[in-house]
């Protein structure tokens, strides 16, 4: 019917909608903010709580996609509503752009994978990977190294509150909106009323995005929490003293240079049977930082202050001393007894 | 009643900084955040911190506007600092913040001074993002970045958008409150009740708003196609901020510098710092 | 132009509309049946007619919104200085014509005001040398010069309505459709609005004005046109219209003074004062680094008492929905005293208040909460408590009837009209018997037959001893409905008397005072 010149993906009423719904979202905000405060004093926790309104800013970014239809619409609300939260002055500064882009994104691949069904499980399910995604950027920015057990409670909370908010609140409110007779839709009516089973008309395409999904969710869960280590490296060590090169390490700089080695621990009171440990030999660490001529002893010092001592002659001929990656850096001295196995070394010191 | 509002941040002045392009400042922001994530050690945080309070001083803002975004995040920044120091149990340990309670239990929480390190850097990390963004925001008047982003030939439909969405915010924060105060004079007792009150809240605030918002996208559409909106795939402008020569200038000698350190750092010396 | 051909009978007609028929989507009755229509270059056109009779809808045919934009079926055509509206975009057609919308507020889409009366001109690729000149002179051409460097958002409502309709005026078509310019508007800003309007009908455009209150338009219009259910039902000169009262009655147009007499104002007031004011003094905190903060309600000192319905007159920005605000405890004075039956309102939470006192805001949309019509009237009283739970439930149905909503109990009140939200929102706040009602604008874009219905209801709360202060700008609904005027000027108390001697001290207040330091008229003596 219309026979503009220029036809466009999105129409300008796809665009004022996707503007109306970021701006609503930027505007309350604040609201939510304040409403996260009022949660963490009432609950009693100082922090955490807030992650149960995360599903609140996800819940724009449902609504313009249920509106819409169009895949690219989620994406383009989460990058607006993230620069409208950015140039009113939200207190993430840039940072709040990509983690709206991500949720937008994230809903964008869900809504392609799921097609234009109305499933209010696939909804949530959706909802609740974008909000959780939140936490996964700020732990990479901010909360490097927390524990593991506190990320996946912000996890749990977040896709939960995804869940109720964006899944269950934006569903229904995508309903209530398309009957209302304030938003004339669009859509039309069977492709959003089609029920069935999702399964059975899941093409190729939808099958592997939709397995793409699964794999970089859970490739960014696993890299935020296990690979992406602390900001200090609880794998690093430094060697001083006596030496003419004093430098810091990390276990990665050695990481080519890895042997494995089969040892037993006898220690006085525990005693491990011979295994296989991987790790980089001392030898080649010392080597690199050139002990001087008058060194003679080598003191390797763990985080709790314990140390043992070494004859620093002894090391350069023994081959079966490695640094192995056991929380933190752990030494195996094949040859000695379990008191020089140091746990969680932090520094060789050479005199 | 405290009515909350957001508001936004950029200050008209007429200072050296202002008049760059804003895909100037903006990729200035750019390497800012990258440097800032890449290089965590404290003397880079801080030399980070004091070039942002430069760019204050240069662009003519009051320090009491920066630290006015601060004084907001005071909660975030001790969250952060709080995980760093109890939760990293590596590096040398000062003392157990839970001492040995009985034999074989305890002791709990070592306060290392990688922890410290930590606490510091992060905390500065997420301190230099929102001065840097803050500052942007400051000196960077949206209108102009829109137009900008079309030399970048992002169509201008879109970055349209986001004019009309900042358009739209003041008017929402102002509904926003008129429907907060249209709850108490119907009696609506929205402050009660932890979970019950605060789901209250947030349908009764969001439903009339998301209505009144919505009943407005038919006149908003015609009155932007009924002025000729996407009349053609590209449009002039009433001023164009153009790129030049010191903008081009400007851009590389940031990427130049960024590199540099980043590849210095990185793969020929350690970064320095005082802690940790 | 003048000078006639003797050559051809006329010109060839700008408008020209041929057995349109649209109805649309979702809807089973048309919206436009079967309408003819052509217009002249330099015609000056009133069309009016009741809510719902298809007044927009005609003006978005024009301007090619239908077909265009809204689904729906669309018979016969329309054709725009030659243009065929359906096979040509919108975008192009604004060239040729502009449709200014009612809500200033939804059709401004940038950050200032320059930049909004270039949006067009941009749009359209004028080079910016030639946009420059147009912004200077579409400005001049609504007297907003002055407006030039504002942002948008701290514009008031007729500054806002003037740069809208200088953003449109700038892209320079020939015919300007105007909805509803006036309805929100003081009458001073009124007047330089029809100013403009009949500056750029002198300049030779083609004008088209919706509107319910026609009178201010008669002496400039060329052609009146009334429309009732989908059809054009009257279409002739405005110095014609004298000739048929009832009809205009009927079709909810209304010429000064409303001919409406069944309803009569209460007679004499109550003695005892309801509500009780006391040197009111406000000033809103500073929002902008250089505004200076100027009281926005002085000294005000006056009482509302039980059957009195009084209209709160003033321009916009004197005052009246602060003042609204502060009556319903919602903003903290800075001095003086609120009393409801001798007790400070203040004492009291104002979701306790909100049992005596009740407020309905502008917009409908800004306090429908519940999820059915029927849970949107029962809500306020099931948070109050009064009246019991089975009572409450008897009473919500009868007051749904008399409101003519309960066929609508069940569904969603987003799913009303705009009309019926309106009531709904007064049903809403009925079944606690506040003794004190408080309406903010309740008749913007309401025809007289909705004013009427509203004001039916207004009467019987009154008349059972509730108190009613209303904020308008109507001077025709005030004398026709309300026993009492005040005015605000500045945030200042300036006329307290009975209506009919108010809205004489009123014309005398307009007719000399702006733009000189106003003096008290009078106040009704305690």
């Amino acid at each position: 019917m219309n026979s503009s010149a220029t036809s466009y993906y999105f129409t300008t009423r796809d665009l004022v909608t996707i503007a109306v719904l970021s701006a609503l979202g930027g505007a309350l905000s604040t609201f939510v903010g304040y409403l996260g405060l009022l949660l963490n004093t009432a609950i009693r926790t100082p922090f955490g709580a807030g992650q149960f309104i995360s599903g609140l800013h996800v819940f724009w970014i449902i609504l313009a996609t249920g509106l819409i239809r169009k895949t690219g619409a989620a994406t383009a609300t989460g990058l607006l509503k993230g620069f409208v939260e950015f140039f009113t002055g939200s207190t993430h500064g840039i940072i709040v752009v990509l983690v709206s882009l991500i949720q937008g994104l994230i809903i964008d691949i869900g809504f392609f994978v799921i097609g234009k069904r109305d499933s209010l499980p696939f909804w949530s399910i959706i909802a609740g990977f974008a909000a959780a995604s939140n936490v996964i950027v700020f732990q990479l920015f901010f909360f490097s190294g927390a524990p593991l057990i506190f990320l996946t409670l912000l996890i749990i909370l977040a896709f939960s509150s995804g869940i109720i908010f964006g899944g269950y609140f934006g569903h229904a409110t995508t309903h209530l909106v398309l009957e209302s007779s304030v938003y004339r839709s669009t859509v039309t009516g069977p492709s959003l009323r089609s029920k069935g089973s999702i399964w059975r008309r899941l093409g190729p395409y939808r099958l592997s995005a939709l397995i793409f999904l699964i794999v970089i969710a859970f490739g960014a869960s696993l890299y935020a929490v296990f690979v992406w280590r602390p900001v200090l490296d609880p794998l690093s060590c430094e060697v001083v003293g006596q030496v003419s090169q004093p430098f810091g390490f990390s276990y990665f700089t050695y990481a080519d240079q890895e042997i494995t080695i089969e040892a037993e621990l006898i220690g006085s009171v525990t005693h491990l049977p011979l295994q296989n440990y991987t790790g980089i030999p001392l030898v080649t660490i010392l080597t690199d930082a050139q002990p001087l001529e008058s060194a003679t002893v080598l003191q390797v010092i763990s985080s709790d202050g314990y140390s043992a001592t070494f004859s620093l002659e002894d090391i350069f001929t023994d081959h079966e001393i490695i640094l192995v990656v056991e929380d933190g850096l752990r030494l195996v001295a094949k040859n000695y007894p379990g008191w020089f196995w140091i746990q969680k070394v932090v520094s060789l010191v050479i005199t | 009643m405290k009515m909350r509002t957001s508001s936004f941040g950029y200050l008209q002045r007429n200072s050296f900084i202002h008049r760059l392009n804003p895909l100037t400042k903006f990729a200035v922001l750019i390497l800012l955040v990258i440097l800032t994530v890449t290089l965590v050690s404290d003397i880079v945080s801080l030399s980070i911190f004091v070039f942002l309070l430069l760019g204050y001083i240069g662009a003519g803002i009051n320090l009491r506007y920066a630290f006015g975004r601060l004084r907001r995040l005071i909660a975030f920044i001790l969250l952060i600092a709080m995980v760093q120091l109890l939760f990293t149990s590596y590096g040398i340990i000062l003392f157990y913040l839970i001492p040995p309670l009985a034999p074989g239990f305890g002791p709990f929480f070592p306060i290392t001074i990688t922890g410290i390190a930590n606490a510091i850097n992060l905390a500065f990390r997420l301190i230099n993002i929102v001065l840097a963004s803050a500052l942007f925001v400051a000196i960077t008047d949206p209108s102009r970045f829109v137009a900008a982003l079309t030399s970048l030939r992002i169509p201008y439909r879109y970055g349209y958008t986001l004019v009309l969405a900042l358009r739209l915010v003041p008017l929402f924060d102002k509904e926003s409150n008129t429907v907060q105060a249209a709850q108490r004079a119907r009696g609506i007792p929205v402050d009660q009740g932890i979970i019950r009150g605060f789901l209250r809240r947030v349908r009764f605030t969001f439903m009339p708003l998301l209505f009144s918002a919505l009943g407005r996208i038919d006149a908003l559409t015609l009155a932007m196609d009924g002025r000729g909106f996407g009349y053609a795939p590209t449009r002039t402008y009433l001023i164009f901020p153009n790129f030049v020569i010191k903008d081009w200038l400007i851009v590389c000698v940031s990427i130049f510098l960024t590199s540099l350190l980043l590849w210095y750092f990185l793969f020929v010396a350690p970064l320095p710092h005082i802690i940790g | 132009m003048s000078s006639p051909s003797n050559y051809t009978t006329s010109p060839p007609p700008v408008i020209q509309i041929s057995n349109l028929t649209y109805t649309y989507e979702g809807s089973d009755k048309s919206a436009l049946q079967e309408l003819n229509l052509e217009l002249y270059s330099g015609d000056f056109v009133i069309i009016a007619g009741p809510s719902g009779s298809g007044k927009s809808t005609l003006a978005r045919c024009l301007a090619g919104f239908i077909p265009h934009e809204y689904p729906g079926t669309f018979q016969g055509s329309v054709n725009v200085l030659e243009q065929e509206t359906k096979s040509h975009s919108i975008r192009d057609l604004a060239r040729s014509i502009s449709l200014i919308q009612q809500d200033p507020d939804n059709q401004l889409v940038t950050l200032n005001v320059r930049n909004e009366v270039a949006f067009g001109l941009e749009n359209f690729q004028y080079p910016s040398e030639a946009i420059k000149p147009q912004i200077e002179w579409a400005l001049k051409a609504v007297n907003g010069d002055n407006l030039r460097s504002r942002s948008t958002h701290t514009l008031s409502g007729g500054e806002k309505q003037k740069v809208v309709i200088a953003s449109f005026v700038a892209l320079q078509s020939p015919i300007v459709i105007f909805d509803e310019p006036t309805a929100r508007l003081d009458p001073q800003t009124t007047n330089e609005v029809i100013t403009t309007l009949q500056d750029l009908h002198k300049q030779g455009r083609t004008i088209l004005v919706i509107e319910h209150r026609i009178k201010p338009f008669l002496a400039l219009a060329s052609r009146i046109l009334l429309m009732n259910e989908g059809r054009i039902s009257y279409d002739g000169r405005p110095d014609q219209l004298s000739a048929l009262p009832t009809t205009l009655l009927n079709l909810g147009v209304a010429l000064h003074p409303l001919s409406y007499s069944e309803v009569v104002p209460s007679g004499a007031p109550h003695e005892q004062d309801l509500l009780k004011i006391r040197n009111l003094t406000f000033t809103y905190p500073r929002i902008e680094e250089q505004s200076t903060p100027r009281p926005a309600l002085q000294n005000l000192t006056f009482s509302l008492h039980p059957g009195e319905i009084v209209a709160l007159m003033g321009a916009n920005g004197s005052g009246k929905s602060t003042l609204l605000l502060q009556l319903m405890g919602l903003l903290t004075p800075d001095s003086g005293t609120i009393h409801l039956n001798q007790q400070n309102i203040h004492e009291q939470p104002v979701s306790q208040l909100a049992r005596s006192i009740g407020l309905i805001f502008q917009n409908p949309l800004h306090q429908l909460f519940a999820s059915t019509v029927k849970e949107e009237v029962l809500l306020a009283s099931k948070h109050l408590g009064i009246p019991e739970p089975n009572e409450a439930e008897l009473q919500a149905e009868k007051v749904l009837d008399a409101f003519g909503l309960l066929p609508y109990q069940d569904q969603s009140p987003y799913t009303l009209s705009l009309g019926e939200q309106r009531r709904l929102t007064i049903a809403s706040i009925l079944l606690h018997k506040p003794q004190v009602l408080l309406l903010d604008e309740p008749f913007i874009g309401q025809d007289y037959h909705n004013v009427h219905r509203l004001m039916t209801i207004v009467h019987e709360e009154a008349s059972q001893g509730s108190a009613i202060l209303l904020a308008t700008h109507d001077a025709a609904i005030t004398e026709t409905y309300c026993t009492r005027l005040l005015f605000l000027y500045d945030g200042r108390l300036l006329i307290d008397a009975p209506v009919k001697q108010g809205l004489e001290y009123l014309t005398m207040f307009e007719q000399t005072a702006y733009g000189h330091e106003p003096k008290l008229l009078e106040v009704e003596s305690e």
